[in-house]
């Protein structure tokens, strides 16, 4: 952010900082998300690693996972998305309200994986558009947590007007 | 006692008009579903009267893909299947795999599948444990034990190179030698978990709250039990004695002196303190094999099978040409059928692989323990508040990469 | 009374008692293994469970395997393991079933645990088995055509072309990229196919892309 600090001669309250309304609004947005878990299968353990004391999610901000799309900023897919989920996940994508972001965890959630089978999305930015991609089978907690890292920046970066714009 | 309660009124009420009936999707994607698994529920007030269950939504086909496999790859398939405890599958497949081709591996390998099987049965048990808690809002123990999971992930990376995707192993026996520090690592390891468990049961086992969520919540039979094909601590917990390490001993379990925990009607505390037990009779066969921890080499002898190592395949002509055979023509076992069965943490993993005498096997069938006892959710939950509901689903601990391969 | 002697015995006394409806009986692997013929499969089940000496009341397995053109007279081969608690023994037996409607009796009303394997029997194979309460598909969609374990079932499907791949769901009006013809994959014949295997289905259907 651009901090500039007036010095307390020219305003007798104090100091103040002068900055961007986007760049405001990303920095309190960034701190912030809500996440909203949807976990199917073996990196949704990798997951809980990383919500758990050792590797904390809470230190980011994102200290409260909401199960309900409709609270939620942030959809994190962990683990395989199957062609009989992908219409539940795409409903759940939908119900979430703008600013949403997704990251994708994991091989499978990104790519298929190593399931390059009949009953397996390939990837699930065949079904809606994702923010982050995190490789790995499962990927790492730090992986993880760059990711969020990753998505804190994409986050602090964008404009006020609309996605994209 | 509140059972009693409800029955008493349904008792009374002898037809309930469907009207009254309120349709409710425990959905795919719930908090606390285990996995995603589909429950819809028919509710009349809080008490469930009508339960169908619908599994699928993580199907990943891996029958379908190990026919296209050959018999070491199957091992990273195995792995995704009940992936909190990832070694176990490994081993049963290689065992499978081994007594297809009848190899005898040396006392060694043997011992240290032991260990690694009873370190992944203490985990599965602590994240099931844990979880119990979590369902029921006590967050807190769920911590304690996710801290001793990561302690013993740093053993396994250390065997293995992953944290939980692990391979472990390979057909004929182990992947690289024991790393010089593996004794005293799982001593370290094991030291403090006894206190670590002991404070969870102060916490949980004798509390007030925890035993009315969990008591007398779908109660099992025992002859139900075993017509439905339930195994591991869900059949022990209604008092069936039955465990394959007992049973039908493999990997050189007849070695080690342990108790089997049994509960007495089967309902969710039973399960969940089956599950407590068992971790301690896991640390005492841990504390035997290792100190008996034998020498010898860390594979079988079998050049066709197991692949010679890196400095034999550069400087001696025959490791090159049992190297070339074994990638280019694969592992080729006689024709036959074989069913193997371990003692998984939720039950009896079996696998039942058919081989035509080719490098893939013809056709390979996971006889995963979660399959048969989710059938019996309908049964356990109808007649049961909603609370009561998510309780069973997670005492009875269903993996959904088990459950739908 | 050691292992082996009792699977022996076991064998046996299903010989005595089934003489014809056996085909094969014997030792496969350290499992006593017999196979029958259709008519008996409910009675040789039902049998097992209810003597008094046996009493195979623990269910294993159901399964199928699908032997594709081996044999002229059957192509699938249900698989049934099961296990006696109180003698600490399984069984497995094994019952052939014609390609042209492959149907079997259901085994639900004596094992409460056969309902769902029935069912992904049904669903992966196409075996439909009569008296089951609920024949339909368990663990694919319920409007999935096909059965995928079959041997002529490509692994990676046949709905790949409904969806080209390249298309980006967004909010803004984007032409759907349609992927061009790929080359084929070459790891479809780097592993030499199995023995039997030379009528399987390829990896991949012919047409379309990825």
């Amino acid at each position: 952010m651009g901090v500039e600090p007036i010095s307390s001669t020219q305003w007798p309250g104090g100091e103040a900082i002068t900055t961007k309304l986007s760049e405001f609004v990303g920095w309190a947005r960034k701190y912030s998300a809500w996440p909203m878990p949807f976990a199917t299968a073996c990196c949704g353990i990798e997951y809980m690693a990383t919500m758990a004391s050792r590797y904390d999610q809470g230190r980011f901000g994102w200290e409260r996972p909401s199960f309900s799309p409709r609270q939620a900023d942030l959809l994190i897919v962990i683990g395989t998305i199957c062609i009989k989920m992908a219409p539940v996940l795409k409903r759940i994508y939908d119900q979430m309200a703008e600013p949403k972001y997704v990251i994708s965890m994991g091989a499978c959630a990104s790519c298929g994986g190593m399931f390059d089978t009949y009953s397996v999305v390939q990837g699930i930015d065949t079904l809606f558009p994702v923010d982050v991609y995190v490789p790995g089978c499962p990927p790492r907690p730090e992986m993880l947590m760059l990711a969020y890292t990753k998505l804190q920046e994409k986050i602090q970066h964008e404009s006020l007007v609309g996605r994209g714009a | 006692m509140l059972k009693q309660v409800i029955d008493r009124e349904i008792a009374r009420e002898s037809q309930i008009d469907s009207r009254d009936l309120y349709d409710l999707n425990l959905g795919p994607s719930h908090p606390a579903t285990h996995g995603i698994l589909e429950n819809r529920v028919k509710l009349d007030g809080e008490r469930i009267v009508k339960c169908e269950a619908h599994i699928g939504y993580c199907h990943r086909s891996f029958e379908k893909l190990a026919e296209h496999y050959s018999y070491n790859q199957v091992l990273t398939i195995t792995d995704r299947m009940n992936y909190v405890s990832a070694m176990a599958n490994n081993i049963g497949w290689t065992l499978a795999a081994e007594k297809l081709l009848g190899i005898e591996v040396p006392k060694l390998v043997q011992y240290v599948r032991v260990i690694m099987f009873e370190l992944n049965r203490i985990i599965d048990h602590l994240i099931c444990t844990g979880v119990i808690g979590v369902d029921c809002g006590a967050y807190t123990g769920f911590l304690y034990f996710m801290e001793q999971r990561e302690r013993a992930y740093d053993i396994i990376q250390k065997m293995t190179g992953a944290r939980l995707t692990t391979t472990f192993g390979r057909v004929g026996g182990l992947d690289r030698p024991l790393y010089n520090e593996f004794k005293q690592d799982i001593i370290e390891w094991m030291r403090p978990l006894p206190k670590v468990i002991k404070e969870f049961h102060t916490l949980l086992t004798r509390n007030r709250i925890f035993i009315e969520r969990l008591r007398d919540v779908s109660p099992m039979d025992r002859d139900r039990a075993l017509e439905y094909g339930f195994s591991g601590p869900n059949l022990r917990a209604t008092g069936v004695e039955y465990d394959v390490r007992k049973a039908d001993p493999y990997s050189s379990y007849g070695d080690f002196d342990f108790n089997i925990p049994l509960g007495s009607n089967g309902d969710a505390y039973d399960r969940y303190m089956v599950r407590m037990l068992e971790m301690e009779e896991s640390m005492k066969i841990i504390h035997q094999a290792i100190e008996n921890l034998p020498d010898g080499p860390y594979h079988a002898d079998v050049p066709e099978v197991y692949l010679p190592e890196k400095k034999h395949l550069y400087s001696n002509m025959e490791a090159m040409i049992y190297h070339f055979k074994i990638i280019m023509h694969g592992i080729r076992p006689p024709v036959g059928e074989v069913y193997q069965a371990v003692e998984s943490p939720n039950g009896e993993l079996g696998f039942y692989c058919v081989s035509d005498g080719g490098p893939n096997p013809y056709r390979l069938h996971f006889r995963s323990p979660c399959f048969y006892f989710y059938q019996a959710i309908e049964e356990m939950i109808e007649g049961g508040l909603l609370a009561d509901a998510i309780m069973t689903m997670s005492s009875i601990n269903v993996i959904a990469g088990e459950l739908e391969r | 009374m050691s292992g082996e002697a009792l699977k022996l015995e076991l064998l046996d006394d299903l010989r005595s008692q089934f003489g014809e409806g056996i085909t094969w009986s014997g030792m496969l692997y350290d499992m006593p293994t017999v196979c029958i013929r259709r008519n008996i499969h409910l009675q040789i089940v039902d049998w097992l469970k209810s003597s008094e000496k046996w009493h195979f009341n623990h269910f294993i397995d159901i399964t199928a395997v699908d032997y594709f053109k081996q044999h002229e007279e059957y192509r699938y081969e249900v698989v049934v393991h099961l296990r006696s608690h109180s003698k600490n023994i399984k069984v497995r037996i094994k019952t052939p079933v014609p390609g042209e409607k492959p149907e079997l009796p259901t085994l639900t009303t004596l094992f409460a645990g056969a309902s769902w394997s029935e069912r992904e029997v049904f669903d992966l194979m196409g075996i439909r088995f009569k008296g089951h309460p609920r024949m339909t598909r368990v663990l694919s969609p319920d409007d999935f055509e096909g059965h995928p374990l079959r041997k002529d079932f490509p692994v990676k499907g046949k709905h790949r072309g409904s969806f080209p791949r390249g298309t980006v769901i967004s909010n803004k009006r984007r032409e759907p990229v349609v992927g061009k013809k790929t080359k084929p994959d070459p790891l479809d014949h780097m592993m030499p196919t199995t023995v039997w295997e030379q009528q399987r289905a390829p990896m991949r259907e012919e047409k379309g892309d990825a």
